[in-house]
């Protein structure tokens, strides 16, 4: 939602970061609206090029190799990928199977246990309903 | 990035919503890298097209009068928008007298109770927690 120091990676971190995204979002075979939304804000929020979008995007239809993207990623970087990607897959109400499969390579990859990864899922349940009050403050 | 419904609105109350964002933007005339970096996520919460983003861009420069940004804007889209211009105000730490006013301004004309634009400055407080919560959960990986 807000601001975080992704915003100062490298175009190429920022590439790697929002295909991941897109890994965990296409995951259950699917992208649907939501998820797509979630991609596109935090593509907008580490501020990556308008144009390196369009090339982020065709990924969706021709998706990178995990493993491949997991060896050249930063290792400061894999903790925000993780957390974000738990976000992602949240947005259309729950886990999918082969989402949380993904999530936990990542986790594996950043050397996080299940423990602190139930604590990030927990974190992206608090941030939900957190969100879901502002709904109440407006009367919508 | 969290679940919203701003892409269920219309795609003129999209830009309409996004627009109000980009008058925001320039209320006190100056623009934040936090507060092109809130402003870019919620372009791409409301899934606007290429050429709107670089219409709405555009705004940020030749800034729209609030009258034009709340003229036929649906009632919905107005206070989405008021809640995203309270997190988008608050993206650079502080949010000022004139800020406050142009809030409180928007809230009265969508019919929000007087206490609105503070409810939401309070959610907003609420939510820098959660994501500080969230930094905190990341450093400890590191250790």
């Amino acid at each position: 939602m807000f601001t975080d120091p992704l915003g100062d990676c490298s175009p190429s971190d920022k590439r790697i970061y929002a295909s991941i995204l897109i890994l965990v979002a296409s995951a259950d075979g699917e992208l649907v609206r939501e998820e797509f939304c979630a991609i596109e804000a935090l593509m907008g929020r580490i501020l990556i090029h308008p144009e390196a979008r369009i090339d982020i995007r065709n990924l969706i239809s021709d998706p990178p190799d995990l493993d491949e993207l997991l060896m050249t990623i930063d290792s400061s970087l894999i903790k925000f990928v993780l957390r974000d990607a738990a976000l992602v897959a949240a947005v259309d109400g729950d886990y999918d199977v082969a989402e949380l499969k993904l999530i936990k390579r990542l986790a594996t990859a950043a050397g996080v246990n299940d423990n602190t990864l139930k604590e990030i899922f927990d974190w992206v349940n608090s941030g939900l309903a957190w969100h879901h009050q502002s709904l109440n403050i407006l009367g919508l | 990035m969290l679940p919203d419904r701003i892409h269920l609105l219309s795609r003129e109350d999209r830009f309409s919503y996004a627009r109000l964002l980009a008058f925001m933007t320039r209320v006190d005339n100056e623009l934040s890298v936090d507060e092109m970096a809130m402003f870019e996520q919620r372009l791409g919460n409301a899934l606007l097209s290429p050429n709107q983003r670089k219409e709405l861009r555009l705004a940020l420069k030749r800034t729209p009068t609030l009258e034009s940004c709340l003229d036929g804007m649906s009632e919905e889209a107005g206070r989405l928008a008021l809640r995203d211009s309270v997190l988008m105000a608050a993206a650079d730490g502080v949010v000022d007298e004139d800020e406050k006013e142009i809030l409180k301004e928007i809230a009265a004309h969508f019919g929000l109770v007087d206490d609105a634009v503070e409810q939401l400055l309070k959610w907003t407080r609420k939510g820098l927690s959660w994501m500080d919560d969230g930094f905190v959960l990341l450093n400890g990986l590191s250790e």
